[in-house]
C-alpha cells in the first residue's frame, strides 16, 4: 500500500481506495530485456512501474523497430487498451531489472468507478503521451537528424539520467536504440553520435551513453540545426 | 454521365469479368478430352461399393466410415476450441514460461507462437520469404501453362488437347503464360482463367471441381490493377488474402467430398501409386478401422482429411498450420509419389505458401470471437465457455455428418 501511495496516479486516492487497489494489484518482477507484452497481444491489464525502466516500441512488418518512448518509476502503461478494449498497440520491453504492479482491467475499472480521480490521472498520462507524439511528428517533419538525436538524448537525460560519482550522467540505452527513437537507420544515427562524441557531448558504450555535461547537451539544441 | 459509386463499381467489375464469360462461351465448341494420361488411375481390384452406400450401421452409414467421420469431427472441434482459446493459452505460456527466458529466446518463441496463431510475424526474414512466395504464386501459373502447352494439354496435363485444335490452344496458352510471367494485364489473365474454368464444365462438374484451386490466383489477378506490368506486386492485401484463402479452402473441401463420391478414381490412383497411401494424417484418421477393407477406409480417410483441412483453411482457423501440412503433402505427391508429371502441383503449393507467409490473415469466426471476448470481459465465464463449445460442436457436426449421410444415398453406377 505504501508503494501504491507513492505512485503519482494514485496519490489523491484515499486510504480506502488504496486498500482496494492493494487487494487487486499484483507485484511482478522482470529481468532486463524481457518483453512485458507484445504489440498485437490481447490486453487484459495495465501496469505501473515501481522501479527500473522499460522502452515502448512498435514494429513494422519487416521487423524494423520504432521506439515511441521510455518509461520510468511511477509511470503507467497498458492504459490505452483499458479505454478502447483493442489489442496492444506497442511492445513494452524492460531495459533493466524492473518491478511492476499489474492490475487487471476489470478490477481497475471497478476501483476507478468509485474513485474517478484515478481516471483523470490516467487521462493526464495519456495526454502527455499524445503531446509527446505530436512533438515527435513535428520534429520528424521539420527537424534534421542531429537535432532529433540531441533532443532525444536530452529527453533521456531528463527522464532516466542517473548522475554518477563524477557528476557525469549515465543513460542506459544503446546507440541503436537512439536511432530507433528518432526514426533513423543505424548507420545514420551512428554517424551523428560519433560527431557528438567528437565534440565531447557524449561518450558511447555498448549498453549505455554517458553525458559528461548535461547543460552543454541542452545548449547543443540551440545550434544542432546547423549540423547537417 | 455521372455514375453512382455502386454503378461505377459494377461497370468496373463487369469490365474485369466479361472476358471470362466471353472466353468460356468461345471455348465451349472447342475440344479437349479428359482421360487417363499421365497419372494412371485404373482400378486393379474393384472396391466394395457398399462401403460408401446405405447399409448396416448408424443411420445406414458403414461403422468404419462413421469412425473416420467421428475422428475428423473430434479434430475439428479440438482445433476450433484451441482457436477460440488461443489468446488465453498464449498469455499463460507467455507468463509462465516465455517471460522467464527473456531476450532473444523470448522473441523467437513469440514469433513462433504468432506464426502458429496466424498473427503477424514481424521479422525481416519472414518479409523476404513472403515477398518471394507472392512472386512465385503470381507467376507459377505461367510455368504450368508453358508445361501444358509443350505436353499438348489444357492447363492440367490430365486434359489433353484435341489434335485438330491443339495448335491454336497451345499458342493461346503460351500467350497467356507470357502475360502472366510479365505480369501484364493481370485482370485479363484472371478473367481468362475464370473463363477456362467455366469451360471445364463442358467436361462435367467433377472436372470443374477438380480445377477449383486454379481459381485462387484468378481471384488475385482479377482484383489487381490494370497497370500491373509497371508494379512489383510482392504483397497480397487483406481482402485479396481472404478471398484467396476462401477459394483455396473451398476447392480442397469440395475435392475431399469428390474423392469420396468418385471413390474408384481415388482408389485407382492408389492402386497405381501405392506410396500415396503412406500419409501420417490419413493413417491417423484411419486408426481403429477394420483391416478387412484397407483401400475403402483409405479413400474415406484421404477424402475426409481434405474436407477437414480445406474447411479449416476456408474459415481461417490455423490457416498457417494447415497450409504448412498441405504444402508437405503436395510436395511429397510431386517429388516422391507421382514424380515429374505432377510438376503442375507447384501451383497449389505456391498458393499454400502465399497463405502461410501472409501477415494479413483473418478468420471467418471473428464475429463469434468478439461475442466470446465480450462475455469474458463482463465476467460471464460460463456463458463464454458455452458459446465456444457450442459453436465448435455445431460447426464441426454440420461440416461432417449431413454431407456424409447424403453421400450414402448417391448412385455412383454412371460415373
Amino acid at each position: 500500500m505504501k508503494e501504491l501511495a507513492q505512485v503519482p496516479i494514485f496519490q489523491r486516492v484515499g486510504a480506502a481506495g488504496l486498500e482496494q487497489l492493494g487487494g487487486i494489484a499484483r507485484r511482478e518482477s522482470f529481468k532486463p530485456n524481457t518483453v512485458v507484452f507484445f504489440q498485437g497481444d490481447r490486453a487484459d491489464k495495465l501496469f505501473v512501474i515501481l522501479s527500473g525502466g522499460a522502452k515502448v516500441y512498435q514494429q513494422a512488418g519487416d521487423g524494423k523497430q520504432k521506439i515511441i518512448g521510455t518509461l520510468g518509476p511511477g509511470e503507467i502503461f497498458g492504459e490505452l487498451t483499458l479505454l478502447d478494449g483493442r489489442e496492444r498497440s506497442a511492445t513494452v520491453e524492460t531495459i533493466d531489472q524492473t518491478e511492476m504492479l499489474s492490475i487487471a482491467h476489470r478490477d481497475f475499472h471497478a476501483v476507478a468507478t468509485k474513485n474517478p480521480e484515478i481516471l483523470w490521472r490516467v487521462l493526464e498520462a495519456l495526454c502527455e503521451r499524445i503531446r509527446g507524439l505530436n512533438e515527435e511528428t513535428l520534429n520528424l517533419a521539420f527537424e534534421e537528424l542531429p537535432y532529433r538525436i540531441v533532443q532525444a538524448l536530452n529527453q533521456l537525460v531528463d527522464k532516466h539520467g542517473k548522475p554518477g560519482a563524477d557528476g557525469r550522467i549515465v543513460v542506459k540505452t544503446t546507440p541503436a536504440d537512439i536511432g530507433k527513437r528518432v526514426g533513423a537507420d543505424r548507420q545514420e544515427s551512428n554517424r551523428v553520435l560519433k560527431m557528438l562524441s567528437k565534440r565531447g557531448l557524449v561518450e558511447l558504450d555498448m549498453d549505455e551513453v554517458v553525458i559528461p555535461d548535461a547543460r552543454a547537451l541542452k545548449r547543443a539544441l540551440e545550434y544542432a540545426h546547423e549540423w547537417f | 454521365m455521372v455514375l453512382a459509386r455502386g454503378d461505377s463499381r459494377a461497370v468496373e467489375w463487369g469490365a474485369r469479368l466479361a472476358p471470362a464469360l466471353l472466353l468460356g462461351s468461345v471455348l465451349v465448341p472447342g475440344s479437349a478430352g479428359a482421360h487417363e494420361r499421365f497419372i494412371k488411375h485404373r482400378l486393379k481390384v474393384p472396391l466394395h461399393d457398399e462401403f460408401f452406400l446405405q447399409g448396416p450401421g448408424p443411420m445406414g452409414i458403414n461403422p468404419d466410415l462413421v469412425r473416420i467421420a467421428m475422428t475428423v469431427f473430434a479434430i475439428l472441434v479440438a482445433f476450433m476450441l484451441i482457436w477460440y482459446l488461443r489468446q488465453p493459452i498464449d498469455a499463460i505460456i507467455q507468463r509462465r514460461i516465455v517471460r522467464r527466458l527473456g531476450g532473444t529466446a523470448q522473441q523467437i518463441v513469440h514469433q513462433l507462437a504468432n506464426f502458429l496463431m496466424d498473427k503477424p510475424v514481424r521479422a525481416k526474414w519472414f518479409q523476404v520469404l513472403r515477398e518471394w512466395c507472392v512472386i512465385l504464386f503470381l507467376r507459377s501459373p505461367g510455368l504450368v501453362l508453358m508445361y501444358s502447352a509443350t505436353n499438348d494439354s489444357l492447363v492440367m496435363p490430365s486434359y489433353p488437347l484435341d489434335p485438330a485444335s491443339a495448335e491454336i490452344f497451345k499458342f493461346v496458352q503460351v500467350g497467356l503464360a507470357i502475360l502472366i510471367l510479365t505480369q501484364t494485364a493481370l485482370p485479363l489473365c484472371g478473367a481468362a482463367i475464370f473463363g477456362t474454368w467455366i469451360y471445364l464444365f463442358r467436361w462435367g462438374w467433377m472436372v470443374a471441381v477438380d480445377a477449383m484451386p486454379v481459381l485462387t490466383v484468378a481471384v488475385i489477378y482479377v482484383t489487381s490493377p490494370w497497370q500491373s506490368h509497371k508494379l512489383a506486386i510482392t504483397d497480397i492485401n487483406e481482402k485479396q488474402m481472404r478471398w484467396l484463402r476462401i477459394t483455396l479452402g473451398l476447392g480442397f473441401f469440395a475435392l475431399g467430398w469428390l474423392k469420396l463420391y468418385n471413390h474408384d478414381l481415388t482408389a485407382g490412383v492408389a492402386d497405381n501409386f501405392p506410396s500415396v497411401m503412406n500419409d501420417p494424417m490419413v493413417s491417423l484418421l484411419k486408426g481403429g478401422t477394420s483391416p478387412a477393407l484397407p483401400r475403402e477406409t483409405w479413400v474415406a480417410a484421404f477424402g475426409m482429411a481434405e474436407v477437414m483441412s480445406g474447411f479449416l483453411v476456408m474459415v481461417g482457423v490455423f490457416s498457417r498450420v494447415w497450409t504448412l501440412i498441405m504444402t508437405f503433402v503436395f510436395t511429397k505427391l510431386m517429388l516422391v509419389d507421382f514424380g515429374w508429371h505432377e510438376i503442375p502441383h507447384i501451383y497449389p503449393i505456391s498458393a499454400m505458401l502465399a497463405v502461410m507467409t501472409s501477415n494479413k490473415l483473418t478468420s471467418e469466426f471473428e464475429r463469434i470471437e468478439r461475442i466470446e471476448e465480450r462475455l469474458g470481459r463482463s465476467g460471464k465465464s460460463f456463458r463464454q465457455a458455452l458459446t465456444i463449445l457450442g459453436a465448435s460442436v455445431i460447426v464441426a457436426f454440420l461440416v461432417v455428418f449431413p454431407m456424409l449421410y447424403a453421400m450414402t444415398f448417391l448412385d455412383r453406377s454412371k460415373l
